[in-house]
């Protein structure tokens, strides 16, 4: 049924008026309230076209491209506060990681893992040695060498322990 | 014998020399953190992946960079917690790790083939039992002070990232469901359903069934808008299957979106309690007594429930 030029020009100036809230709710100052509200109200508009106007006018598109206008607009928007809040957290988040890393220094350092490491590198090394010591009294060549190579690997070891 | 005696009155003149305080288990309140924390995460995904999804590439990589700083801050306050549960636990494990270290001393001692008067492990073990306690509460103490300016601003920053966030959903839903509903896009956000033309063909059938039930119950129909009425009525019932199943898409979407939404509210809200709770961390090592954790744990788990939701 075609639809008569009374209701296409209704429907125009009803979308020139939705199209003009819009525009306020873009503007400088706009909410998001607001570009929610005027997308809301052009979503209804559109939905309610008739078929026989969807198929064959403009007006479709014009509210398609001025919800997505919208949508884009407070996206963006969000985004840039975003990246405004996120300049101040960066300074915060340093501070918070040095003390992270400080309360965990002195975490690891009361569970004295550092002295215990120590102490378990020495004795290590101490035996490593003593079986040095009896493969050159009176042990074959290879296992001289296998013991010096085991010696020198714990002596490295305690000697890193002790630094770190 | 002497000695002995002087030995057991050192150690129990210890407690009182190293002072008595001690840490409270912190783990609640780290746990309680993450869940926080989580939302912020959950939250970002959705909506960078929707973007992706309706093709705004664009838009996605700026949200994606724009959110990066509030997610390590995040991740900054999660490692922080957990730092002090840390300590915590490295206060309550004194007496574990003392006796580890009196053990690994006897080792070295047998190697050494000294003779000891006294096994190290259980002296070392009670030693540090206070020794280590009295340290980490000093170092808890330090550490909890030095981070509570950084907290005190940080919480508002992390409400005000959240209100963004917020923000973006409502943003969020409208754009998923329009490209869900839209006759032209739609099936470019689903694999099997056009779900668009699925919906829109739904609504106009409705409308013109309607308008023509209206006008029959006034005039009798010709032939012709009778017959048209029932095709009408055929196509409908041919769409509504399909229709149920776009239907529902939306459904889910607006249920995810207002799920996610209220996690977002409470967590606004869990940040504030967040950082009274940190502030009262202080005052409970002082006065010797558990950090009251009760109502941020409450709404962590909250939140958690919510997040669970939205993603089911």
């Amino acid at each position: 049924m075609p639809i008569p030029m009374e209701t296409r020009i209704e429907l125009t100036q009803e979308l020139e008026g939705l199209l003009s809230e819009a525009s306020k709710s873009l503007a400088a100052g706009g909410t998001h309230a607001q570009r929610m509200q005027a997308f809301d109200a052009i979503k209804e508009f559109r939905d309610r076209l008739p078929r026989s106007i969807r198929r064959e006018s403009t007006l479709d598109e014009i509210a398609d491209e001025m919800k997505a206008l919208l949508l884009h607009e407070d996206r963006s928007r969000s985004i840039h506060e975003l990246q405004r809040i996120g300049l101040e957290m960066k300074r915060l988040t340093t501070t918070l990681n040095n003390v992270t890393a400080g309360a965990n220094a002195d975490a690891a350092s009361i569970r004295l893992d550092k002295v215990i490491q120590a102490v378990e590198s020495t004795t290590k090394t101490i035996q490593e040695l003593k079986l040095l010591k009896e493969s050159l009294d009176d042990g074959t060549d290879a296992e001289l060498i296998a013991n010096i190579e085991k010696a020198v690997k714990a002596i490295q070891k305690l000697r890193d322990d002790l630094e770190t | 014998m002497t000695r002995s005696i002087l030995a057991r009155g050192v150690l129990a003149l210890l407690p009182l020399l190293v002072g008595c305080r001690s840490i409270p288990d912190l783990t609640p309140f780290a746990e309680a953190t993450h869940g926080l924390a989580g939302t912020l995460t959950s939250t970002s995904g959705v909506l960078v992946s929707d973007l992706r999804r309706a093709g705004q590439a664009n838009d996605a990589d700026a949200l994606e960079a724009a959110l990066q700083p509030a997610l390590e801050a995040a991740t900054a306050i999660t490692n922080y917690s957990d730092a002090l549960a840390n300590l915590s636990a490295a206060g309550k494990d004194g007496r574990a790790n003392g006796e580890k270290l009196g053990g690994a001393l006897d080792e070295l001692a047998g190697v050494l083939a000294v003779q000891l008067p006294i096994q190290f492990g259980p002296v070392a073990g009670l030693i540090n039992q206070w020794v280590a306690e009295a340290r980490a509460a000093a170092s808890f103490k330090k550490a909890v002070e030095a981070a509570d300016p950084a907290i005190a601003t940080l919480a508002p920053l992390m409400q005000q990232v959240l209100a963004q966030l917020h923000d973006l959903l409502e943003n969020n839903e409208r754009s998923v469901v329009d490209w869900i509903s839209d006759e032209n896009k739609g099936v470019l956000i689903l694999d099997d359903v056009n779900s668009g033309k699925i919906i829109q063909l739904h609504r106009d059938l409705t409308i013109e069934i309607s308008r023509l039930a209206s006008q029959a119950a006034s005039n009798p129909l010709t032939e012709q808008e009778l017959s048209q009425l029932l095709a009408l009525r055929a196509e409908l019932e041919v769409n509504t299957p399909q229709y149920d199943v776009a239907a529902k898409l939306v459904q889910d979407e607006r249920r995810k979106h207002a799920s996610l939404r209220l996690a977002v509210e409470k967590a606004s809200l869990g940040f504030g309690i967040w950082a009274k709770t940190h502030q009262g961390l202080v005052d409970a090592i002082g006065e010797e007594r558990a950090p009251d954790v009760r109502r941020l744990q409450q709404s962590a788990l909250e939140i958690q429930a919510l997040v669970q939701a939205a993603r089911k």
